[in-house]
């Protein structure tokens, strides 16, 4: 939890009243109150008096503020204080279970013990501007933001620059500094603080098209060292460009994997999630160069050439058109929670390829090649999509692949362990640890790749190998191959299988089909089986996946570790 | 539909072809599964089909389980895909997966086992059940060359296929005979398919994967050859 509160009076009185006018036993049970008085001018005297009365009109004091932070759900806050949908309802007059629930929140009262951690209304924290987020700066700027005048405004200046002292962010207008806002940053101590700078609105006008970099951060932070005021797509509508790329949605952008947070600078359309809209009518009158686009460490072949059309001296509407869609997909890929969707963001997908192409035939100098050339720069731009949002889409749009992962590798486990009858004939039965020292590497590597071009490359190794290495000895019909493939997945326990295989099929291109569909389809006709295969067989209780510790972790490291032991045993 | 000879005397070499030398005709690709209990000879009949006294094939492969095949019926180039199944009892509930979006299907049965056949019917119901509705149905009874051994009528066989709508040839993988002749009469059938069923059906259902939905991928497009479709023997 932030310790950061951004309650004012005005804020705590109708707070207050609210808890005030809510009936006792909605409350959780045993809840007795932490938060006394609001009032500072209370003596120590009347407190204790106070206390000593029955506890009735005190369970109607607001105890804690959860500030709002991407990823909460009323539920899970529920969850979390230990009390119920209802009461926080009832203490935040929410009057329905929405998703919009926490549009224009920032924090949601918990009036449960359980959750008391700090005070909250103490006198010194509410009022000494240094000790919390400088509310104020915050409003006045979308004040002024939605002010229809803002142009003018605009060039009238605004600055801010902030630092973290105490575990609270600082932050001061341009009138309370005592020298120029870019001076007063450059004498921050930006080994020891958060340091922000929020250029002047007159520059902010001048470089609009890098509005998104108006603050710099000189070091990784952690997300609990900013509050969280709002989601960020709640914040704004395209009409009000600016509410939506403001200092509290940048704030909100460090939600992004800490990692990135050194690159806002030039890789901004990663960490930014504000709504799309919002930015294009700037980058649209911005002409990006090659050297602004982070370009992923891939080698395949229809990448590589995309890359080189890019670094063409004519490629500059290319150039936005491929940080239109790194946005897009990003802005996609980011925010969901739940569960897979694979089959939107392939939509989202095609339609970039698709426009690109569209750009791409349109260009008098390519009008003339072939369709091959055209596929293959198809492929790089996938290529270059998916590697630059990979983590993204692998870490926040898979979770369901992640737990169908888990529970393979929970199978394979024990199918390793116990041992299943898999038919292979008996000729090839010496060879066969060969195979599995080789398909191991392949899978290694189809798992680790970044793209579905690459992913797809290794899932052909790994068949192929299976494929020759019965040519001499017996024809591989589709029992014996889905048999070996079977062997495999149990003596190579791969980790992350089924997630991979989802991800390859993220693959747009024409050659996702014949060989390469039969691939994928017997890799999920494998994992189906080993999904379905009855655990009582092995003489396990019908449970032991469930309550069975797993040793194979996720990481790359203790997949080496297995990988390491398979090649020893061989 | 009865017997007919051999038509692998076509001497047309598979790949690509030409027509006067001018036109390269871009092939009709569908994808063709083949069903069946095991050891009923599936992968001996598409082996023989594609490798046959024909030239090597060029196309990527997995063993028996993935192949490709052209076929040139009269001026059109059909190219088959065709894609095994495990025909293991074990592995019986997977075999959607695999039928999924297929054009063509050929369920063999061996006509010395007459459990063989009664398993093809169960395959049957469960094509017509579950696969893609417009998909072309062939019964195939294998191993036509051990005759004395026939447990299987080929008017009971024939009979079944006529009530079920299906395609019927009785074939033998180790002879060749009428191998051939289960793949030019699918080839003519999807092509009479075609000129009945709007193409936008057949291409959904064949992009149900999600794994391509690029047009003009290669994917099944039966406009791209010409109008009309004669029927004639495979020329593979």
């Amino acid at each position: 939890m932030s310790q950061t509160t951004l309650i004012g009076n005005e804020d705590a009185d109708r707070l207050i009243n609210q808890m005030k006018s809510a009936e006792k036993f909605e409350y959780a049970q045993g809840y007795k109150p932490i938060v006394e008085h609001y009032s500072d001018a209370e003596s120590e005297h009347q407190q204790e008096e106070q206390q000593q009365e029955e506890d009735e009109e005190e369970y109607l004091l607001p105890a804690y503020i959860h500030l709002i932070t991407l990823g909460d759900t009323i539920k899970s806050i529920a969850k979390h204080y230990s009390t119920s949908i209802e009461i926080l309802q009832r203490a935040n007059c929410i009057t329905e279970i929405t998703e919009e629930i926490f549009c224009k929140r920032k924090f949601i009262v918990i009036p449960s013990k359980s959750t008391f951690n700090e005070f909250i209304f103490e006198s010194e924290q509410v009022f000494v501007a240094d000790s919390s987020v400088y509310d104020k700066g915050y409003f006045d700027t979308h004040t002024f933001i939605l002010n229809p005048d803002y142009k003018q405004q605009v060039l009238s200046g605004l600055g801010i620059v902030g630092y973290l002292k105490n575990n609270n962010l600082i932050l001061k207008r341009k009138d309370d500094l005592d020298c120029e806002p870019q001076r007063a940053y450059d004498e921050l101590d930006h080994n020891n603080n958060v340091c922000i700078k929020i250029l002047s609105a007159q520059q902010v006008h001048t470089i609009k098209q890098e509005t998104v970099l108006l603050m710099r951060i000189d070091r990784p932070i952690t997300r609990n060292e900013f509050a969280k005021p709002l989601k960020i797509s709640t914040l704004s509508s395209s009409k009000h460009l600016y509410s939506g790329i403001s200092l509290y949605s940048v704030l909100d952008s460090l939600q992004a994997p800490i990692d990135n947070v050194k690159q806002v600078t030039n890789n901004v359309f990663d960490t930014l999630q504000a709504p799309i809209n919002n930015v294009l009518p700037i980058l649209s009158n911005y002409k990006f160069t090659p050297t602004e686009l982070p370009i992923p460490n891939c080698n395949e072949p229809g990448f590589l050439l995309f890359i080189d059309l890019l670094k063409q001296p004519k490629s500059e509407h290319y150039c936005l058109a491929v940080q239109k869609y790194a946005l897009q997909i990003a802005n996609y890929s980011a925010p969901l929670k739940q569960e897979s969707k694979l089959e939107p963001l392939q939509k989202i997908l095609y339609s970039c390829i698709e426009d690109f192409s569209n750009k791409l035939s349109q260009d008098p100098d390519l009008k003339t090649v072939d369709q091959d050339y055209i596929f293959s720069i198809q492929e790089g731009l996938e290529s270059y999509l998916i590697s630059l949002n990979y983590d993204k889409i692998r870490s926040r749009l898979m979770k369901v692949e992640f737990d169908k992962d888990l529970m393979l590798t929970r199978r394979l486990t024990l199918f390793a362990t116990f041992g299943i009858e898999i038919d292979v004939p008996t000729e090839l039965k010496a060879d066969l640890a060969d195979l599995v020292k080789q398909c191991y590497l392949e899978l290694l590597r189809f798992e680790t790749s970044t793209t579905p071009t690459q992913k797809l490359f290794y899932l052909h190794s790994f068949v192929d190998l299976i494929s020759s290495f019965t040519h001499d000895k017996i024809q591989t019909d589709a029992d014996l191959f889905l048999s070996l493939v079977i062997y495999i997945l149990q003596k190579t326990i791969p980790v992350s299988l089924y997630s991979s295989l989802k991800f390859t099929q993220l693959k747009y291109s024409r050659h996702m089909e014949g060989v390469d569909e039969y691939c994928i389809v017997s890799l999920e006709a494998a994992i189906s089986w080993i999904n379905l295969y009855d655990m009582g067989k092995l003489g396990l209780p019908e449970d032991i996946l469930r309550v069975m510790s797993v040793s194979v972790d996720k990481g790359t490291k203790s997949k080496l570790t297995h990988g390491i032991s398979i090649m020893s045993e061989l | 539909m009865s017997n007919r000879p051999s038509s692998r005397a076509s001497t047309e070499q598979n790949g690509p072809s030409s027509t006067g030398g001018a036109t390269t005709i871009k092939p009709v690709q569908v994808k063709l599964v083949l069903l069946g209990e095991a050891a009923v000879g599936k992968s001996s009949i598409v082996l023989r089909f594609v490798n046959g006294e024909f030239q090597d094939n060029k196309e990527p492969t997995i063993g028996a389980a993935f192949l490709t095949q052209k076929c040139k019926l009269d001026d059109k180039i059909i190219k088959f895909e065709i894609w095994d199944t495990a025909g293991q009892e074990r592995f019986h509930s997977l075999a959607p997966m695999y039928y999924r979006n297929a054009q063509a299907a050929v369920v063999v049965y061996d006509i010395t086992k007459s459990a063989s056949l009664e398993k093809a019917k169960a395959w049957v119901k469960e094509l017509q059940r579950q696969a893609n509705p417009n998909i072309v149905i062939a019964l195939v009874g294998n191993k036509l060359d051990l005759q004395a051994n026939r447990e299987v009528t080929s008017e009971e066989a024939e009979e079944y296929a006529k009530e079920s709508g299906l395609l019927f040839l009785e074939a033998s993988a180790k002879t060749g005979e009428s191998v051939g002749e289960i793949f030019t009469d699918i080839g003519n059938t999807v092509f009479d398919l075609a000129k009945k069923i709007p193409l936008e059906n057949l291409a959904q259902t064949r992009s149900r994967t999600g794994l391509n939905n690029q047009a003009g991928n290669g994917r099944v497009d039966l406009n791209s050859g010409p109008a009309e479709a004669q029927p004639g023997n495979c020329a593979c």
